[in-house]
């Protein structure tokens, strides 16, 4: 951050006016090494992303397969 | 007991008696929606280090006319390098932080400043807060919602009498390996009834 204490995903988050911030919750990867300004990097660059347009959005999850399709009860019965 | 640590438990309850598999993210979203919680959620994949950030949800409120209520949005973000299986389990985990309650979410400046602080810090020197805390846990009722307590007791039966792998269970589930035997574990039914009982289950 600067001596302001501000920063792209601070002023991203709450200098806008169009939008308020309600819950911001983060899925950690598996790097052991990572500092605070990488994170916060990470963050800002994938909601700069949703807010450009620029990433792949969905209204539905696309999964790729049919849900709900194997019983496991049936397959309890047969294998 | 609070709205939101109801929403969780009621999720859990919903899918435990389900014995078919995979479950879609989609299901999990519309049982959401069928709790009351409003949000528009929509789901992007982001070109992000996976490495450090696997992905994450932004809650937010916007105006979508000047003087109108505000719309309550949902924007759950999800690295594209990631596997289908990491892809799914991302998207849940994130959905079923739509229903943390006041003391779990990141809202102020301060509080997103702790989290993501705190999630960067190695795991042995951790000072968690209620939300970071939060954060790193709430990847077991994501597994409970995807692989449900009926189907985990009928897997857990099948795997103990090696008649299926732990593969075959991540195959089926859908999600990813590293998690097959931890979510068949009696240690994971406890870990997810302790969840229950914090969250006021009797």
């Amino acid at each position: 951050m600067t001596s302001t204490g501000k920063d792209a995903l601070s002023n991203l988050l709450f200098a806008g006016s169009d939008c308020s911030l309600v819950n911001l919750k983060l899925m950690r990867g598996d790097s052991q090494d990572i500092s605070t300004q990488r994170l916060r990097n990470e963050v800002h660059s994938a909601l700069m992303q949703v807010r450009t347009g620029t990433a792949e959005s969905h209204s539905d999850f696309p999964d790729v397969a049919s849900p709900l399709h194997v019983s496991i009860e049936e397959l309890a019965g047969s294998c | 007991m609070g709205r939101s640590l109801m929403h969780l438990n009621s999720l859990l309850d919903h899918f435990d008696s389900y014995t078919r598999l995979h479950i879609g993210v989609n299901i999990i979203r519309d049982q959401l929606v069928d709790l009351g919680i409003q949000d528009e959620i929509r789901f992007h994949f982001v070109d992000i280090d996976a490495g450090a950030l696997r992905g994450l949800l932004f809650r937010h409120t916007r105006h979508s006319t000047p003087y109108g209520e505000p719309l309550r949005c949902s924007d759950v973000c999800i690295a594209t390098s990631l596997s289908p299986e990491w892809k799914r389990l991302v998207a849940v985990k994130e959905l079923l932080h739509i229903t943390d309650t006041a003391e779990e979410t990141a809202q102020s400046e301060a509080a997103v400043d702790r989290l993501i602080e705190n999630l960067s810090l190695p795991m042995d020197i951790q000072q968690e807060t209620r939300s970071s805390l939060n954060d790193r846990t709430h990847i077991i009722p994501a597994l409970a919602v995807l692989v449900p307590k009926e189907c985990r007791k009928i897997l857990r039966s099948l795997r103990q009498q090696e008649r299926i792998t732990a593969t075959d269970v991540a195959t089926i589930a859908r999600i990813p390996d590293r998690y097959a035997e931890f979510v068949i574990s009696d240690e994971f039914d406890n870990l997810v009834e302790s969840i229950r009982g914090i969250n006021g289950h009797s």
